[in-house]
C-alpha cells in the first residue's frame, strides 16, 4: 500500500536534501487527489488498461545517491504535465542527470531497470548528445520520464526502444525544451508491454528551434497503445515534423493523438504531422486524432492521417512478379517502416520487428 | 504458347469480355488494339489472375495448360509476365530489393549478390537507366515514363516466356519509346512471346508485330497482319465498331 512513510523512506535511503523530499511529498499528495485517468478521448475506441496504481508494490532497490541533480532542482519536473502517472513517478523516481558541457559530444546508452525513473538531460550550448535508451526489463509496472533541456545551438538525438514483456504496464512521458537554434530529434519505438502509454512533447522556445518527433509502434495479440506526440511552437522561425507509423495485428488496439500548436508569437514557423496505421487483421483497431492549433496567420502547417489494410491491388502487383501472398505482405510491411527507419539508425530494431511480424 | 479460347470475363456482375479468341506463339509479337473501354486491360488482368475478374467461360491455355484457376504468383512462375498500364507504388521497397526477392522466388537457390548486381547493371544499361534508379523505392515518385521503363526492367530481369505489355507506350516520349523498344527487341531473342496492347500504331514502328487483332466491345472483331494497324491509323476505330 502506498503511503507518505514510504515516500519518506525512499528519499531518506537516497540521502536526499530536504527540498527534494518536500517536492516528492507534494507530488504524492497530488497523486492522491488527482482523478484516475479515463483513457477516453471522445472516440469510439476506448482503451482499458488494468492499472491499479494505489496497490502498487514499490520497488526500493538500486538505492543510489543522485547528488549531481541537486543543483538542478529548478529544472527537475518543470516540463512534465501533472497527472496521476507523473505525480506518482515524481514521488518514487530514481533520478538521473546527463549533462553535456559546452561544445561537448556525448554518446550514451541507457538501460534503466528501475520501476520508476526520471532522467534529466542538460545539453549546454553547442553540445551534441546521442542517447539510445532500451526499455526491456521490469516488473509489472514501469514508469519512465525524460526531460531534455537543449540550450542554444545544441542537438539532442533521443532514440527509445521499448520492448517490454507482455505482462507490463508501461507509462512514459518525454519532454524537451528547445532553445534558440537547438534541435531535438525523437525516435520513439513501442513494441512491447501489455499496455503502453507514451507521450512525446517538444516545446520550441527559441528562434530557429527545431524538432523531428518520430514514432513507430507494432502491436499484436491484445496489446494496447496510447500514444501522443506534440510540437508546441512558442517562438519565431521554428520547425517541427511529426511522423508516426504503426502496424497492428491480431486484437491489438492503438489510440494516437498528434498535436501541432503554434502560438501567437511563433510567426514564420513550419509544422507538419503525418500518421499512418496499417491493420493486418480484422480485429485490430486503431484511431488517429491529428490536431492543429494555430494562433498565427503566417505559418506553414499540414497534417495527414490514414488507417487502412494492405492495398489488394499492390498485393496483386507484387504477386504478379512471383511472390506468394505471404512474401508480398512481408515486403509491403517491411517497406512501410523502412522510410522511417532510414531516418534514424537504431540497431537491431528491424530484426526485432521482423521477428514479431512472423 | 498462349491461347485464349472463347473467354468471357465479368467484373462485379458486369460482362466485359464476351468470347475472346486469340493466340500468341513462341517468339511472336501480337498486337492487340482497340478503343478505350473495349476490354484490352481486362483481358490483360484476367490473364494474370486478378482476383476481381471473374472468368465465366472459356480457357486461358499457357504452354498447353489451362491456368485460369492459378494465383497470380503461380502464373508468374510458369513464365507469364504483365507490364502494368498503371504500375503501383510500393513505398519503402527499393527496386533492387524487390527484383532480388522476385528473382529468388523463381530459383531453387538464392542468387548471390555479385551475380545479381552484374545482371542488374547489364539490364539497366540495356534500357539506358541510371544505376541510382535501382535504389529508389519501387515506382514511388516516378514519372509516367519512368514507371513504364521500370516495368520493362522487371521484364528484363525476370525473363519470362510470355509478356503482356499493357500500354507500355503511353506516357513515354519518343526517345524513351525507342530505347525501350530496342530493349524489348533484344530481350525477345526469338523466344519471348509478346502480347502488345496499344492504342497507337506508333510503337509498332519499332516492335514489328506478326499479327494484329482489333478488339471492340469485348470481342476481337478483326485480325490481320501489320498492314491492319496502318489501316486502323488511317480510318480510326469507327470503321470497326459495327461489322
Amino acid at each position: 500500500m502506498l503511503s507518505k512513510e514510504l515516500v519518506k523512506k525512499f528519499s531518506a535511503d537516497r540521502k536526499e536534501p530536504e527540498w527534494l523530499l518536500r517536492r516528492r511529498l507534494e507530488a504524492f499528495d497530488q497523486f492522491k487527489e488527482l482523478p484516475d485517468p479515463s483513457f477516453r478521448y471522445g472516440l469510439h475506441i476506448m482503451l482499458r488498461p488494468e492499472l491499479n496504481l494505489d496497490n502498487l508494490e514499490i520497488d526500493n532497490e538500486n538505492v543510489k545517491n543522485a547528488t549531481q541533480i541537486w543543483g538542478f532542482g529548478d529544472k527537475l519536473g518543470k516540463l512534465i504535465k501533472q497527472d496521476k502517472f507523473s505525480t506518482l513517478n515524481f514521488a518514487f523516481a530514481n533520478i538521473h542527470l546527463i549533462e553535456a558541457k559546452e561544445n561537448e559530444q556525448l554518446n550514451i546508452e541507457i538501460a534503466d531497470k528501475n520501476q520508476f525513473s526520471h532522467t534529466v538531460i542538460l545539453a549546454k550550448p553547442n553540445s551534441h548528445v546521442n542517447i539510445f535508451e532500451s526499455v526491456n526489463e521490469s516488473g509489472n509496472y514501469k514508469s519512465n520520464f525524460i526531460e531534455i533541456y537543449a540550450e542554444e545551438g545544441s542537438t539532442v538525438n533521443f532514440a527509445s526502444l521499448q520492448n517490454l514483456g507482455k505482462n507490463v504496464n508501461y507509462i512514459s512521458g518525454k519532454y524537451a525544451s528547445i532553445s534558440e537554434g537547438a534541435k531535438v530529434n525523437w525516435f520513439d519505438i513501442s513494441l512491447g508491454a501489455k499496455f503502453a502509454k507514451s507521450d512525446v512533447v517538444s516545446f520550441l522556445r527559441g528562434k530557429n528551434a527545431a524538432t523531428n518527433n518520430y514514432g513507430l509502434f507494432l502491436g499484436n495479440q491484445d496489446q494496447q497503445f496510447d500514444l501522443y506526440s506534440a510540437a508546441i511552437h512558442e517562438a519565431e522561425d521554428t520547425k517541427s515534423d511529426i511522423l508516426m507509423k504503426g502496424i497492428l495485428k491480431d486484437k491489438a488496439k492503438s489510440l494516437y493523438r498528434g498535436l501541432v500548436k503554434i502560438n501567437e508569437k511563433a510567426a514564420n514557423s513550419d509544422g507538419y504531422q503525418k500518421e499512418e496505421v496499417l491493420l493486418l487483421s480484422e480485429e485490430a483497431e486503431a484511431d488517429v486524432i491529428p490536431n492543429l492549433e494555430i494562433d498565427n496567420g503566417n505559418v506553414r502547417c499540414s497534417h495527414g492521417a490514414s488507417i487502412g489494410n494492405i492495398d489488394k491491388e499492390k498485393l496483386f502487383y507484387l504477386m504478379s512478379r512471383g511472390l506468394d501472398k505471404e512474401a508480398a505482405v512481408k515486403l509491403i510491411v517491411e517497406g512501410f517502416f523502412d522510410s522511417l527507419l532510414a531516418k534514424a539508425d537504431v540497431r537491431n530494431v528491424k530484426d526485432i520487428i521482423m521477428e514479431k511480424l512472423k | 504458347m498462349l491461347e485464349i479460347k472463347n473467354l468471357h470475363v465479368s467484373i462485379d456482375g458486369k460482362k466485359i469480355l464476351k468470347g475472346v479468341n486469340l493466340e500468341v506463339k513462341k517468339g511472336e509479337v501480337v498486337a492487340l488494339m482497340g478503343p478505350n473501354g473495349s476490354g484490352k486491360s481486362t483481358l490483360a488482368l484476367a490473364m494474370m489472375g486478378h482476383p476481381n475478374y471473374k472468368i465465366d467461360e472459356g480457357e486461358i491455355l499457357f504452354k498447353g495448360k489451362d491456368i485460369k484457376g492459378l494465383e497470380a504468383n503461380e502464373r508468374a512462375k510458369l513464365g507469364l509476365f504483365l507490364s502494368f498500364q498503371y504500375p503501383y507504388e510500393i513505398s519503402g521497397v527499393s527496386m533492387s530489393n524487390f527484383l532480388r526477392t522476385a528473382l529468388n522466388t523463381k530459383r531453387d537457390e538464392k542468387i548471390n549478390v555479385f551475380e545479381f548486381k552484374k545482371m542488374l547493371y547489364e539490364k539497366l544499361s540495356l534500357l539506358k537507366i541510371p544505376k541510382e534508379f535501382a535504389e529508389r523505392y519501387l515506382n514511388e515518385g516516378f514519372s509516367g515514363g519512368e514507371k513504364k521503363k521500370a516495368e520493362i526492367l522487371q521484364l528484363a530481369m525476370l525473363q519470362p516466356q510470355m509478356a503482356i505489355l499493357d500500354e507500355t507506350d503511353s506516357g513515354m516520349d519518343i526517345d524513351a519509346l525507342r530505347i525501350v523498344s530496342n530493349g524489348i527487341n533484344t530481350l525477345m531473342n526469338g523466344n519471348l512471346g509478346i502480347l502488345l496492347i496499344t492504342h497507337y500504331q506508333r510503337i509498332l514502328n519499332y516492335i514489328k508485330p506478326n499479327k494484329v487483332y482489333i478488339m471492340v466491345d469485348g470481342r476481337v472483331v478483326k485480325s490481320g497482319d501489320k498492314e491492319l494497324a496502318k489501316e486502323l491509323e488511317a480510318k480510326g476505330y469507327e470503321g470497326f465498331v459495327k461489322k
